[in-house]
């Protein structure tokens, strides 16, 4: 059975900050307006306090640390240092205060190495949003392997032939992902962000807390956003004119003076600012499509769901998490 | 090799057209102050010590004054010093054709080597012996070089306190300085009470003959403590003095951990960890600080907030620190008076060391997120830009100061004496929002200054490319205000600091590490543009009025 979930409701108490754009690729911050009344930060942990570890190939056991609920976001992945297979989970996985959960879908990203991670607060990271949506297509299934001849497609598409691992990419393009997380910046009182390349949008990212999104904001935008606009940047020119939340409009003087100079700024400025206004209307009147209830646990159910293409964008799917009254997490993404 | 000479009062390099070696002097500048021979994300670290031994290697070969005459300049790293001192020590010195002759060189080279920490000092000593490639150093061992490392380490005051912190190098170095056998012997003899006449010549010829000014008179104190600390480090260490205090305590702290509470942090500390392991190390660090063990300027500001939470106090003056160390100190505990007040010195003493003054100035100030930096080096973008900022304030009559993002910090104390025109509530910001400069240029370009800095690094995002439209926007409307991009932060996919805009005209992008080394950059601007000046003007800096190497050529009889 599936029901809708307006946009409107899952951004309700959230405003839209400045676009902060670089190249072909745009961050329109989500920020916390009134969705303090709502939504008390106080209950809700952030992924440092989830230790994790694997007790057998394609098996993530969980543990929150925290008193507090705590959500692992979808396509969360664990690259470690020590010889251990890496993985990753499709799903998110909502944990209640000191709760243990093991993950029995999950997926092993790293075909040539054998042995099971320690049990600690690893680093997390969140796979590439190609490689996001396959995890969660592939929530529900057991196989730890299954994802391998994806993460050989995927190298393949970056220039990496013959590996079935995701450690060789992050070492590969190190450099373009630590730019892109340096060219971005957190603004006070963010909780999410739209992330939009060449003009389509391709990631909406709504965390419970600040200090939530402060946390996943490196994993979201370093690996799972940020590598796909490195690549993008790589195959095509873009054409600023195509982008509509104006990436970087024109100055055009009406006065050759400092003063037309100024107002030429402003214009942009403003029009920028009314661009991402109706963009964020237009973002409002979207349903999400939603699933049945796949996870239960201290009162907050997480479904899975979608937003149709249209004219302008392509499916983005994703999940959400709601609890009688409120919607503390919604993480969609596609190409 | 050419040398420098002055007619009137213009320097130059004889047989060299400033033209053609503007761009190996800019090359250098830039090296010798912003390179760490570190990995970056851009390249390994082989490359990158490549690169820099090339760069170190053409300013050389072009001239030997030269070299050291951009060594010598504020700002310049201990690497880049470190590197030029392998060079000048591996290669002989031709006094007939340098403006620097054999003895100026060689104090040359002792202020470099007083200017090096002790570690790094030695690490360089260490690396003579030609193991590994540290600092394009090969195996030097010729009477310059024994000169050089016996004086200075058989001279120092610190011996004692070297003796126990660096027991291994020390030893190396001073083995490869005699000769392993040698050194040994001599070991064995400075531990003995009665010598032979042998062994007495033996130790004057290879101890004695280094102590005092000009191997002078020493006094007999001062050749028993150097003779026990040699004992010491060769292993003879049963007849050890009281009066060598820290020699004592590093042999009584095995057994009891109070006797060396005043042993450098990272002895005492491996020797908790190896014989007391029933002390933590946080009641150490309480311990160390109640009876005034904490000693180091570094280690007395990075110990502050663990030794407030463990109930302790450290002690400390905020004029031992640069502008940059006082600044992260801030973020990290906060800012009193004295703090802010050491702060202002510093930046007077910062703006007096600039080539160049304003009548008019305007300051943009980055205050952006990403200037709170990396993990490793938390908040250091963002406190070398606010020292930057503090100095140009005290290099101009007039200032205006413009800043992009950032939250003020609540740390200002209301009762600072600032000058007019100081925005004393903005003197500590902390990093937030996006980096749009654009708007702020424009407000700065209205002011109608001398001249514009911007302190960033480089990574405009609201727009990206914005404070370029709007520069050359203000170039074709005939407004050609020099603008000079200070960029604190090392950009791996540039290879250097990267830059606002290029292709417009008077617009420089300088890398900064410190107020101290601004000086460098603003001149290196000034060479690529004019390279007759820019030289003339280094040059006059360097040789005249109080620099030290103006000291040397007075005292070499050169005018």
């Amino acid at each position: 059975m599936s029901r809708n979930i307006s946009m409107e409701d899952i951004l309700f108490g959230i405003g839209a900050g400045r676009a902060q754009s670089v190249g072909n690729m745009e961050v329109i911050p989500l920020i916390s307006e009134d969705r303090d009344e709502i939504i008390d930060e106080s209950m809700y942990g952030t992924p440092a306090d989830v230790e994790i570890g694997t007790r057998n190939y394609g098996e993530v056991d969980m543990r929150n640390v925290s008193d507090r609920v705590n959500f692992v976001p979808p396509g969360a992945g664990w690259v470690v240092k020590e010889a251990a297979q890496d993985h990753a989970i499709g799903s998110g996985e909502i944990l209640g205060p000191k709760a243990s959960n093991l993950v029995k879908t999950a997926r092993c990203i790293q075909s040539n190495q054998g042995g099971t991670i320690s049990k600690a607060a690893h680093e997390m990271l969140v796979l590439p949003v190609e490689l996001r949506g396959i995890a969660l297509a592939k929530r529900n299934m057991c196989g730890y392997s299954d994802m391998w001849d994806d993460l050989s497609n995927f190298n393949s598409q970056h220039g990496i032939q013959g590996f079935k691992e995701l450690a060789i990419f992050l070492k590969e393009f190190k450099r373009q992902m630590d730019q892109f997380v340096a060219e971005f910046e957190l603004v006070p009182n963010q909780i999410g962000a739209v992330i939009i390349i060449n003009g389509k949008v391709i990631g909406i990212e709504i965390a419970p807390t600040r200090d939530y999104w402060q946390y996943v904001w490196t994993p979201l935008i370093r690996v799972c956003y940020g590598s796909l606009a490195s690549e993008c940047y790589k195959r095509s020119s873009v054409d600023h004119r195509n982008i509509p939340i104006s990436n970087r409009n024109p100055l055009e003087l009406v006065e050759n003076t400092l003063s037309g100079l100024r107002d030429a700024v402003l214009k942009t400025d403003q029009d920028r600012i009314d661009a991402v206004n109706v963009f964020v209307s237009s973002l409002k009147k979207k349903k999400f499509l939603v699933g049945n209830v796949e996870q239960n646990r201290s009162n907050h159910y997480l479904l899975s769901g979608l937003i149709r293409p249209d004219r302008e964008n392509g499916q983005i799917e994703g999940q959400i998490v709601v609890t009688e009254k409120t919607i503390p997490f919604f993480s969609a993404c596609g190409i | 090799m050419n040398s420098i000479t002055r007619i009137d009062d213009v320097w130059s390099i004889v047989g060299v057209e400033p033209a053609r070696i503007a761009d190996d002097v800019c090359a250098f500048l830039d090296v010798s102050t912003t390179s760490f021979g570190r990995a970056t994300h851009y390249n390994s670290r082989d490359k990158q010590l490549q690169a820099e031994a090339a760069v170190h290697g053409r300013l050389f070969d072009i001239s030997r004054d030269l070299y050291q005459i951009l060594l010598s300049l504020p700002g310049t790293t201990d690497r880049a010093r470190q590197i030029g001192m392998s060079a000048l020590l591996g290669s002989k010195q031709n006094g007939k054709e340098c403006l620097l002759t054999g003895t100026m060189e060689r104090r040359v080279l002792e202020s470099f080597v007083k200017s090096l920490p002790s570690q790094r000092m030695l690490k360089l000593f260490d690396a003579f012996r030609g193991f590994g490639n540290e600092f394009g150093a090969k195996k030097s061992n010729n009477a310059r070089t024994r000169k050089l490392i016996l004086r200075t380490i058989l001279n120092s005051p610190r011996l004692e306190l070297w003796t126990i912190k660096y027991r291994s190098k020390l030893q190396r170095i001073l083995s490869h300085a005699w000769g392993r056998s040698l050194g040994s012997a001599i070991g064995a003899v400075a531990a003995k009470k009665r010598r032979n006449d042998k062994e007495k010549s033996m130790l004057r010829k290879h101890v004695f003959s280094y102590l005092g000014s000009n191997g002078g008179k020493v006094e007999v104190v001062n050749l028993n403590h150097v003779l026990q600390c040699i004992a010491f480090l060769y292993g003879e260490r049963d007849r050890i003095s009281d009066d060598m205090k820290l020699l004592q305590s590093f042999i009584n702290a095995k057994t009891n951990i109070s006797d060396g509470l005043k042993l450098p942090a990272e002895i005492i500390e491996g020797i908790r960890s190896t014989y007391h392991k029933n002390v933590s190390a946080s009641e150490l660090l309480k311990m160390r600080a109640d009876v005034g063990g904490i000693r180091t300027r570094y280690e007395k500001r990075v110990v502050q907030k663990r030794v407030k939470e463990a109930g302790g106090k450290v002690e400390m003056n905020p004029l031992d620190y640069d502008a940059v160390e006082l600044y992260i100190y801030a973020f990290e505990v906060g800012a009193d008076s004295e703090i802010l007040k050491a702060l202002d010195k510093k930046a007077k003493d910062a703006a007096n060391l600039l080539p160049v003054s304003y009548d008019k100035l305007a300051i943009i100030v980055d205050a952006s997120k990403s200037m709170e930096g990396s993990k490793e080096q938390p908040m250091r973008p963002l406190a070398t830009t606010l020292s930057i900022r503090d100095m140009l304030q005290k290099s101009a009559i007039e200032t205006r100061t413009l800043y992009c993002g950032g939250l003020i910090k609540d740390t200002c104390p209301s009762d600072m004496d600032m000058r007019s025109g100081f925005d004393a509530e903005m003197r500590i910001v902390k990093p937030a929002y996006e980096t749009e400069l654009a708007q702020l240029l424009l407000d700065a370009l209205v002011y109608e200054p001398d001249a514009v800095y911007v302190i960033s690094d480089g990574y405009e995002n609201s727009p990206a490319g914005r404070f370029g439209d709007v520069l050359r926007k203000a170039r074709e409307i005939g407004i050609d205000v020099p603008v000079i991009h200070c960029n604190p932060v090392f950009a791996s996919e540039t290879g250097s600091v990267r830059a606002l805009c290029e292709g417009i005209e008077k617009v420089t992008t300088l890398p900064v590490r410190s107020p101290m080394a601004m000086g460098s950059g603003i001149i290196r601007g000034l060479i690529e543009s004019d390279p007759r000046r820019g030289l003339n003007s280094i040059l006059r800096i360097a040789l005249t009025g109080d620099s030290p190497l103006a000291g040397l050529l007075t005292e070499g009889g050169v005018s």
